[in-house]
């Protein structure tokens, strides 16, 4: 038995008997053999997790777990990634973008989505953006693309606004559906909201 | 045996005009404005639960999963779900938070403050039913 093997059994006995599935799992930091269907994807947080769940497994096994079998391929991929980041950096805070970087790691089409999303409404609408993240355990982490400077006189407008914003990014997704695996692209859906700044007008109106 | 009644949650949205309409009771008027604001919550949340999701009331769900349900259905489901957000938060300030103003924050927005006003029950009325007509065209 090797020592792969040897950690598997021993975690099997713990708690993840029920994730017992090895797959293998191509990812722009290397090659990962990882537990299934355990969402995690990157070096770190898996090794996080794996400390997290299996408590006294020295930390030689870990790396008996994972091969760092680097391409051309991968490089590229990673290179990518890092281009789209840095695009990000400026929109967001310093912490939000830890998070976004985060994110980025777990869903490979996240940052290519967002930037998509965030230049179409710069250059379409000529309005500012700035990225805020919400972390909240009971609504769930949350990615909002803040839209300054529209100008609307009133809710119909603004309504008629928020649609457009909203064609924006669902034309974006749905391009994305045809590059990236749809479940994904639909979970970078979910997580990014768009929210068109109106406090203006809240307080002329009284709401 | 007793006859099953099937109850249509659009009409929490219809008992929330009328409500909206009724002069009487003057002395209850904060408890009108929320039970307006938390009607017009309901209305959309269970359409979209059972007439869009076609989930059955033995099925546990929870508000979150309906949401992330909606919203991932097309570019309707995303209007929608922008609309159950903000009916959302305007529920949870009625039925939890007996001090207003109160600042909150929903999935769709960052951080609203709600006061619990007449012209804050006229906007969730509204936002109900544009959802509900969302809800229609998804569904046809």
């Amino acid at each position: 038995m090797n020592q792969y093997d040897e950690v598997l059994q021993r975690l099997e006995h713990r708690k993840f008997g029920m994730y017992s599935e090895i797959e293998e799992y191509e990812h722009p930091y290397g090659f990962i053999r990882i537990l299934s269907p355990q969402p995690l994807v990157d070096i770190q947080a898996f090794l996080e997790y794996w400390l997290q769940v299996s408590g006294r497994v020295p930390a030689t096994d870990y790396i008996a777990v994972i091969e760092t079998k680097q391409t051309p391929e991968i490089e590229q991929t990673r290179e990518i990634q890092k281009r789209y980041l840095d695009e990000i950096e400026g929109y967001a805070s310093e912490e939000d973008f830890e998070f976004l970087r985060e994110i980025s790691t777990k869903i490979e089409c996240f940052a290519p989505i967002l930037v998509e999303i965030m230049h179409r409404i710069e250059k379409d609408y000529n309005a500012k953006v700035e990225l805020s993240v919400s972390r909240d355990s009971e609504i769930g982490d949350r990615v909002f693309v803040l839209v300054g400077g529209l100008k609307f006189e009133s809710l119909e407008e603004k309504y008629e606004l928020e649609d457009e914003l909203e064609r924006v990014v669902w034309s974006v997704i749905e391009k994305y559906k045809e590059e990236y695996d749809p479940s994904e692209v639909e979970e970078v859906n979910i997580l990014i909201s768009i929210l068109v700044l109106e406090e203006e007008y809240d307080r002329a109106e009284g709401i | 045996m007793t006859e099953q009644r099937e109850f249509d949650p659009t009409d929490f949205l219809h008992f929330a005009e009328e409500l909206f309409e009724f002069e009487g009771a003057f002395n209850y008027i904060d408890a009108k404005i929320r039970t307006i604001l938390g009607r017009c919550y309901y209305a959309v949340y269970l359409n979209c639960a059972f007439k869009v999701l076609g989930l059955k009331q033995e099925q546990r769900f929870n508000h979150e999963l309906v949401y992330r349900s909606i919203k991932s259905k097309g570019e309707l489901g995303r209007k929608i779900a922008k609309e159950l957000d903000y009916l959302w938060i305007y529920r949870t300030a009625a039925d939890y938070y007996p001090t207003t103003p109160v600042k909150l924050r929903g999935r769709e927005q960052l951080q609203k403050t709600v006061v619990c006003s007449e012209k804050e029950a006229k906007d969730a009325i509204n936002r109900a039913k544009r959802a509900l007509e969302k809800i229609k065209d998804l569904i046809n």
